[in-house]
């Protein structure tokens, strides 16, 4: 388990995480979202040992991670801007590698290349932006680590490759019991592919969760009813968010879905339904409950 | 192991090129050397035996800035240090990768180099060759270490550089200006008298720089204790940056310096180098010069502040310290006055003078003559001596501080020495003064036996490598004439040298030096080679107190001149003179005479020297006389006998053409000649009016002056 305490990172007068606390369960697929500046790829750079903590820990386990061989052998970082040596090709960038990580199985980096279609002898340079990352990727799975760590790894790839991509990441996850932790921007990217998800805002985690209790812990209700009403309509609801349009209302509410659906049936309104919410949602709504006001989930203020 | 494996890899695409080309250079020169034209006169030392490694050390910091070059963009600063590799491991892949194609390629040339020394039959020191090696990859790690300290500093490759040139040059840059200034200002100290702490070559690096300016220091630099210094500096830089990359927050990566006190002391430094120039020099502060460089200096401080900072606030806030570069300059300035001072204060009495030891008059010129190496380690104690130095000491401090025209005090007796004094209080000092009289100089060094002896005394037969009198002669021939020289030197109780020999020369009725008897020289014998590693090297005048070895040289001489040389010079002279000459075709003809019946007196040496071209024929003053001499002379020429008895009159005859239809050029060899019994006296006549012609431009046989002005 990766475990962040009270973690602290600045750059001159920035603070880019700021007592940050977090646990990341071994063998899961964990997202860190949050706005550009929040401190995602910082944190990815500590928990992959690049930095040094200014106060506070990030371990595996009871071990510190920066300048830890042992541990960091179990570690692999692919960086959210993927350098090549001059005039390399995969080839010689698996050379770097298998370098640096005793663990680095050449023949599943032949058959990787193979599988996504890329030419481990073409200079790098002539990739695009797209193919170094799959390239990245590749040599990252290649090293068979323990803990892989991703910083928008989404980014420049085609649906095609990213769901090759993604299953890849499974595939870590559910044979060989890695953890993946992948970061991004666009809580859309990391919706289907997380089990935990976390929100960083501002240096600090400020929501941390499983993907599958946030869906599920919140729906949304519309409701309308022949009759003037009011709040007072939906007393015995945990609604979190309430938008009246005409005689329409939409209501994001907490708890049983069955349940609620069954108190607001029995006032006999003229439409109930329930509709489903996005992650997006969801983390908008937690978050203004927290006493954050968000724009959208790529960015927000502090409510 | 792997990740040095690796680097080594990385290294290629800087390695690789630079060993070809350097080996190609080396293979270039070093065939010229041994297979070319240069084989007998070109004497090496430890530094040239591969010229081209005095460059490449420098691309040592290439390859930290390769090797490192990760540290300098983010996304490679991540994967590095993401990678399961200590920073130890890290560093030091780089450090043995650069050590490894560094020392490869040095050794390679080197034993290039002595490959094609072997094939070529070359004479070269053994000794040299790991001296060689050791130097040159001393040299190249101590500028790899510094761009080591420079790249763990630094984010960026501008900050890298800067850095890189501060650690490497700043300190011998301020020595240096520290020395010049002192040097400058005390002119009897000279660069050879510094301290070691002022000696700019302990550090081989920066002496190899120092030496393209300098080079009195060149038979120097190659020394066992500046080398053993260099490595010990080298290890210890190595060791600072292995310190400052462990110690190097990763995130440095992209911005300019790791730390915001180094980026303002960068700036300082920077700006300190160039201010120096200002104080030390004689420039005042207000001249155009000194604000001139005052403004770049702070120019390239607010840029460099700005590159590193990034943040116009934060270089605003280090605009105050550049203040501290220019009080740090001005205090060096007075410092440099301040020990000015007190060199110049010292001017020890004789009886405070415990001994004395000279240090090689060629010192001063880079040269080093086998009998300098013998005398430098005399100390002499007499008190007239003791007296001569002291008084030339407090004579040459005078003239420094009460400045003299030079013409007021130059004499032709008058030589400088570097001495080396110890005082009875303990003291040593080392000075550059001038002696006003090098006889006597040598005469109160006379008195000394271990001189006596010294100057009397051929370097060991084995230690003579290179030879050279005329260019035409074998090695074989070279070497019989000159074991003749030392036989007959050492036979006759001769001073080879002629700085030890009396400088007293003879006198022609006009007053003008000429050479008599014995005195009279027939050319010389430049010769160099080793003692231990040390490198001598002499030129020897063959004079005609020597006969047998006069003889020997006349008759190899002579083996090489053309019976039909003075046919062919009539033909040529004929011809030059004619219409069909053109304003190019030229000839040159040299008649040195010797034991010439003139002048009263014994036999003296005389010479004359023609040039003729179809131009000069028309528009030069002298073209009547030469044309009459030539016509004479080419007569008496074909008269002439060869000869290799240096007694009564002969002469060398030497003489070229330049035909200019065909742009051919030749060259006759020389050739010594005895004239027909009828001609010696018609040939005293004429030496006798070519010397009153070219003295006061009159010529006998013309009714009116040569010259307008006798």
């Amino acid at each position: 388990m990766i475990i962040a305490n009270d973690l602290t990172k600045r750059f001159s007068d920035v603070v880019a995480l700021d007592h940050l606390n977090c646990h990341i369960q071994d063998g899961c697929v964990y997202g860190l979202v949050g706005a550009n500046g929040a401190g995602k790829s910082t944190f990815l750079r500590l928990a992959s040992g690049v930095y040094r903590p200014d106060s506070g820990t990030i371990k595996l386990g009871d071990t510190d991670i920066f300048e830890n061989v042992n541990v960091k052998k179990r570690f692999v970082f692919v960086s959210d801007e993927f350098w090549m040596l001059p005039q390399s090709t995969m080839h010689r960038m698996a050379a770097l590698y298998a370098s640096a990580y005793d663990s680095f199985n050449i023949k599943l980096f032949d058959a990787l290349s193979k599988e996504f279609g890329l030419n481990p002898d073409r200079p790098l340079s002539t990739f695009s932006k797209g193919m170094r990352r799959q390239a990245a990727t590749i040599l990252a799975l290649a090293t068979r680590a323990e803990y892989l760590f991703f910083d928008e790894t989404f980014d420049g790839l085609d649906p095609v490759m990213r769901n090759l991509v993604k299953q890849k990441l499974y595939a870590e996850v559910f044979d060989r019991g890695a953890t993946v932790i992948i970061t991004s921007h666009s809580l859309r990217e990391l919706e289907d592919t997380c089990d935990q998800l976390a929100m960083l805002y501002k240096g600090g985690i400020v929501l941390e969760s499983d993907v599958g209790e946030l869906k599920t812990s919140l729906f949304k209700l519309q409701v309308a009813f022949m009759q003037e009403y009011d709040q007072t309509m939906f007393t015995g609801l945990d609604v979190l968010s309430q938008n009246r349009q005409g005689s329409v209302t939409t209501l994001i509410v907490r708890g049983d879905k069955e349940k609620s659906h069954a108190l607001l049936a029995e006032k006999s309104p003229l439409l109930l339904e329930t509709l489903p919410v996005t992650l997006e949602e969801v983390f908008i709504y937690e978050m203004e409950a927290l006493g954050y006001a968000f724009d959208s989930a790529e960015g927000g203020k502090k409510a | 192991m792997k990740m040095y494996k690796e680097t080594l890899r990385k290294l290629l695409p800087v390695g690789l090129p630079l060993a070809i080309l350097t080996l190609l250079y080396t293979g270039i020169t070093g065939g010229q050397n041994c297979f070319g034209a240069f084989t007998i006169t070109q004497s090496s030392t430890a530094i040239g035996i591969t010229p081209i490694l005095v460059y490449y050390v420098f691309t040592a910091a290439l390859f930290a800035f390769y090797g490192f070059s990760y540290l300098f963009r983010r996304s490679s600063s991540d994967l590095y240090h993401s990678m399961p590799v200590s920073r130890t491991d890290l560093y030091l892949s780089v450090t043995l990768a650069t050590a490894t194609w560094m020392g490869a390629t040095i050794v390679l040339n080197v034993l290039a180099m002595l490959l094609m020394l072997l094939i070529g039959g070359c004479p070269f020191v053994p000794a040299y060759i790991p001296m060689a090696i050791l130097f040159y990859f001393a040299a190249s790690m101590l500028v790899y270490a510094a761009a080591a300290i420079g790249c763990s500093l630094s984010g960026t490759y501008i900050t890298a550089i800067a850095s890189t040139g501060i650690v490497l040059f700043l300190p011998r840059f301020v020595q240096f200006i520290i020395a010049r200034g002192l040097v400058a200002k005390v002119s009897i100290i000279g660069w050879l008298d510094l301290s070691t702490l002022l000696n700019p070559m302990t550090n081989v690096a920066t002496g190899l720089v120092v030496m393209q300016t300098r080079n009195m220091y060149i038979p120097q630099i190659v020394s066992m204790p500046y080398i053993l210094y260099s490595l010990a500096l080298m290890a210890v830089e190595i060791a600072l940056a292995w310190r400052l990359f462990l110690r190097r927050p990763s995130e440095t990566a992209d911005r300019g310096a790791s730390h915001k006190g180094w980026a303002i002391a960068t700036a300082c430094l920077l700006a300190f180098a160039l201010l120096l120039l200002i104080t030390v020099g004689s420039h005042s502060a207000f001249s155009v010069y000194a604000i001139a460089l005052s403004l770049l200096a702070l120019i390239i401080y607010v840029i460099y502040a700005f590159v590193s900072l990034r943040n116009i606030k934060q270089v605003l806030y280090a605009l105050p310290f550049f203040l501290l570069s220019a009080v740090l300059a001005f205090a060096v300035s007075l410092g440099i006055q301040s020990t000015s001072d007190t060199a110049l204060s010292v001017t020890p009495k004789a009886d405070e003078i415990a001994s004395v030891s000279f240090r090689g008059h060629d010192m001063v010129q880079g040269n080093n003559e086998y009998s300098s190496i013998l005398l430098r380690d005399i100390s002499f104690t007499s008190d007239d001596l003791k007296e001569y130095v002291s008084a030339s000491l407090s004579q040459s401090v005078d003239r420094i501080k009460e400045p003299t025209s030079y013409y007021d005090v130059y004499s032709q007796f008058q030589i400088i020495e570097p001495i080396t004094l110890k005082l009875t209080d303990g003291r040593t000092i080392r000075r550059t003064i001038e002696f006003a009289n090098v006889d006597t100089l040598n005469q109160l060094r006379a008195e000394n036996d271990v001189f006596q002896t010294a100057i009397y005394t051929f370097p060991p037969e084995n230690s003579v490598q290179y030879l050279y009198l005329y260019g035409k002669f074998t090695d074989e021939e070279n070497r019989k004439i000159w074991n003749s020289y030392r036989s007959e030197s050492l036979a006759k109780n001769l001073i080879p040298n002629d700085y030890y020999r009396s400088h007293v020369l003879s006198m022609d009725s006009y007053g003008y030096s000429v050479s008599r008897g014995d005195d009279q020289t027939l050319g010389g014998i430049s010769y160099s080679g080793y003692i231990g590693t040390q490198r001598y090297s002499d030129y020897e005048t063959i004079r005609m107190e020597m006969p047998q070895t006069v003889a020997l040289l006349m008759s190899t001489t002579n083996n090489y001149a053309k019976s039909d040389s003075a046919a062919r010079f009539k033909e040529a002279i004929k011809r030059n003179l004619s219409s069909l000459a053109l304003e190019n075709d030229s000839v040159n003809l040299t008649l040195q005479f010797y034991n010439v019946p003139m002048d009263g007196g014994e036999p003296l040496m005389a010479s004359i020297s023609l040039y003729l071209s179809g131009y000069s024929n028309k528009n030069d003053q002298y073209a009547s006389l030469y044309k009459d001499y030539a016509q004479r002379l080419s007569d008496i020429l074909q008269r002439a006998e060869l000869t290799d008895t240096p007694d009564g009159m002969f002469a060398s005859f030497s003489w070229s053409m330049y035909d200019s239809t065909t742009y051919d050029y030749q060259e006759e060899p020389t050739a010594y000649l005895r004239f027909a019994q009828e001609d010696e006296a018609t040939l005293v006549t004429m030496i006798e009016d070519w010397q009153n012609t070219m003295m006061y431009g009159y010529y006998p046989s013309s009714d009116t002056p040569i010259l307008s002005t006798p």
